[in-house]
């Protein structure tokens, strides 16, 4: 039978708590370790109010009975009070709560996204966060250029005065006010020194080409030992969608070609681990 | 013996129900962080200081970090 929580395991804007561990107690963990397996006079009447952390159990007490539900909707309003509803309810419910917040519960994070074309020192920024925010409506680009100096624009073009290796990047901010995190790239102005170039005696992966991408992007990567090596693919919000290695190999240059399957476009992250070296890199996924 | 049951029953009964139907979660009681016992990682919590914590306003998208909101259902059954 299916439980309500495997029913929206795939929503990540459900969130079910189904026993007192997930949401904590009104007494401290050593006693609920202590006490929840039995009834226990002394201990009940702190489940209700020990006169600091009261308040989840004072509104989920129907009547001071268990068991209880409560909803909450997307505005925190209990939506829904009341003892043990049966699954088709339930999810009935749910689903109504998230017809309700539309994409509001559906969005991904805002992410801030670029690429660049170099010419001497002159830099073109290309701005594609609008592919890697979809639903949200951006309204400021914060762009650092790691030399002192910063712009506003949304695809800036940028002189440096120096060579060198400078990391540049970009926040961006939508019209909620909700901030990405930074998105940041290397950009080598000038000759490269040797000691930048990957070589077959790096660890780690190189950027994917094209990117973005549709219907598939080309992943190179090096292994400086052979052994066991595992390259998984997650979505935004950390969830695996993709295993797609986990064999031995041998040291050395490889590739593979990534075809996303049945995903949504935006943006999703690559995880190269051998050991205890880890590398991450982040692709955009359009349709 | 009737008199303390009958302060306790006043007691229990001033504890109950905050929030009933329609109401809506006060600030001050979505940024009230719990601690989370067992489980903390299977649901995503993030570890501070060697424990885990939930505030329901972790789940508000006006105030947590990514700007989604979400929908909750809390069904708690006691063991005992």
């Amino acid at each position: 039978m299916v439980a309500i929580e495997d029913w929206y395991s795939e929503n990540p804007n459900v969130v079910i708590f189904t026993n007192l561990d997930d949401i904590g107690q009104p007494y401290s963990c050593q006693q609920w370790g202590d006490h929840h397996q039995d009834f226990n006079e002394d201990i009940f009447p702190l489940m209700t109010d020990d006169g600091n952390q009261d308040v989840i159990w004072s509104w989920l007490q129907t009547g001071g009975a268990f068991p209880s539900t409560a909803y909450i909707d997307h505005t925190m309003t209990v939506y829904y009070k009341a003892n043990n509803p049966s699954f088709g309810p339930a999810t009935s419910t749910i689903d109504s709560m998230l017809d309700e917040c539309g994409d509001l519960c559906t969005l991904s994070p805002p992410a801030a996204l670029f690429d660049f074309a170099i010419d001497g020192n002159t830099v073109t920024f290309f701005d594609f966060s609008e592919f890697a925010s979809e639903g949200w409506v951006i309204e400021s680009w914060d762009w650092d250029f790691d030399d002192g100096t910063t712009s506003t624009e949304q695809n800036p073009v940028h002189t440096y005065d120096a060579d060198g290796t400078y990391e540049v990047s970009l926040i961006i901010t939508t019209d909620m006010g909700i901030q990405s995190e930074p998105y940041i790239a290397e950009i080598q102005i000038g000759t490269l020194e040797i000691s930048d170039i990957n070589s077959p005696s790096d660890f780690g992966l190189l950027k994917n080409y094209p990117n973005p991408f549709n219907p598939s992007t080309t992943i190179d990567y090096f292994m400086k030992e052979s052994g066991n090596i595992k390259i998984n693919v997650y979505d935004m919000n950390g969830k695996l969608v993709d295993e797609v290695i986990n064999d031995y190999q041998i040291s050395g240059q490889h590739s593979f070609i990534w075809s996303p399957v049945n995903l949504s476009s935006g943006m999703y992250y690559v995880n190269l681990v051998q050991g205890l070296n880890i590398d991450q890199m982040k692709m955009l996924y359009v349709k | 013996m009737f008199f303390n049951s009958f302060i306790s029953l006043i007691l229990i009964s001033f504890s109950f129900s905050l929030y009933q139907v329609g109401d809506q979660i006060s600030q001050n009681d979505q940024d009230r962080r719990f601690q989370v016992c067992y489980g903390g990682e299977e649901h995503g919590l993030e570890e501070d200081h060697g424990s885990y914590t939930l505030a329901l306003g972790d789940y508000n998208g006006y105030t947590n970090d990514s700007g989604i909101f979400y929908v909750m259902m809390i069904d708690m059954a006691a063991s005992w």
